[in-house]
């Protein structure tokens, strides 16, 4: 919940989908900010690897914050691996 | 040798990714070939952390875990993170993994790095992260109140610093509110390299890369890998650096 709230001060002036995906790239998977498709081009054009997560990471990352006590936000946003 | 793992962050990989491109690129010219660090998550700064200690220090057992060797970052708010981290963990960091910020890296690398750089010419304004430099007692890179390894790095591609009046003030990125003050704090920075004849502005953490960046429509902003890179020999466009500044650097020389 409370990364979620960091998230939503950051993201305060955008639509309550952009904010729900910026906290699941955060959380879940710790790639921030940004909408995946572009993102995907531009890398793939400079040659730079990948950088989705396998759902394994995604689970270990949601184990550790589950663990820490952050249960609320991994109910809310949870949903696979971010597929860029 | 020492072993290092790149940690690349959130903000670089997403929003910057010319910049990667330029770390990636000044690595291959360096003795080193870290080990990807694939499945990382975020790091948790301040900004996050400052409202969950636990969540931080979750994530980041699990980052540093994930490590071979050395953690070399790009970002200065990655390196404050995972230092504070690793100290948190373990008393004194013992059997945590070190972590290394870029400019520390470069500064280690100087004499392979410098045999392949050319001169670039550009008068650089610095900003010097606070991540970086604060507090001196935990990070220990370098001097706070007369920091002397990023105006190194620079004579190394041929790059001069320009001293600026605002040059050791924060970048305003963490400090926002009703009266957004990061973003006066970023004009005034910005107002301040220009005014010393400065070509760029030159950092070494994303998220002032970032903050500067969104507060200067116009006036360049710079990653010093960036600046690193295309002294080695990447294409300017490749590496994110404005053709113009490419031009400027060379009539300087």
């Amino acid at each position: 919940m409370e990364v979620m709230l960091a998230v939503r001060s950051s993201l305060a002036d955008k639509a309550p989908e952009d904010r729900k995906m910026m906290a699941r790239n955060v959380v879940n998977t710790g790639r921030a900010f940004t909408p995946a498709s572009e993102l995907k081009d531009i890398r793939a054009g400079l040659n730079l690897p990948n950088v989705t997560l396998d759902d394994e990471s995604v689970a270990q990352v949601k184990a550790a914050v589950e663990k820490a006590g952050l249960l609320s936000i991994i109910g809310e946003v949870s949903g696979g691996s971010d597929k860029r | 040798m020492t072993e290092y793992s790149l940690y690349l962050g959130c903000v670089i990989p997403t929003l910057y990714p010319h910049v990667e491109r330029a770390v990636r690129d000044v690595l291959s010219s360096s003795e080193v070939r870290p080990a990807e660090m694939a499945s990382v998550s975020c790091c948790a700064p301040n900004y996050m952390f400052g409202l969950s200690r636990q969540s931080w220090l979750a994530l980041n057992k699990r980052n540093l875990g994930l490590a071979t060797g050395t953690i070399l970052t790009a970002c200065d708010e990655c390196f404050a993170s995972l230092q504070d981290a690793r100290q948190a963990i373990s008393e004194g960091g013992k059997g945590m993994p070190e972590v290394k910020p870029f400019l520390v890296f470069l500064s280690d690398q100087q004499e392979t790095l410098k045999k392949e750089a050319r001169s670039l010419g550009l008068r650089c304004a610095i900003q010097h992260s606070c991540h970086l430099l604060r507090p001196s007692k935990v990070r220990m890179v370098d001097n706070p109140d007369n920091p002397v390894l990023m105006k190194k790095a620079l004579e190394v591609v041929g790059c001069t610093s320009v001293p600026h009046e605002e040059e050791m003030s924060c970048c305003g990125g963490q400090a926002s509110g009703k009266l957004n003050p990061g973003k006066e704090l970023a004009a005034k920075k910005i107002a301040s390299a220009r005014g010393a004849g400065a070509d760029c502005i030159v950092t070494t953490c994303a998220h002032c890369l970032n903050h500067l960046t969104q507060n200067s429509p116009q006036f360049p902003v710079l990653h010093v890998a960036q600046l690193y890179a295309l002294s080695l020999g990447s294409g300017p466009s490749s590496v994110g650096v404005p053709n113009r500044l490419v031009r400027k650097g060379a009539s300087q020389q």
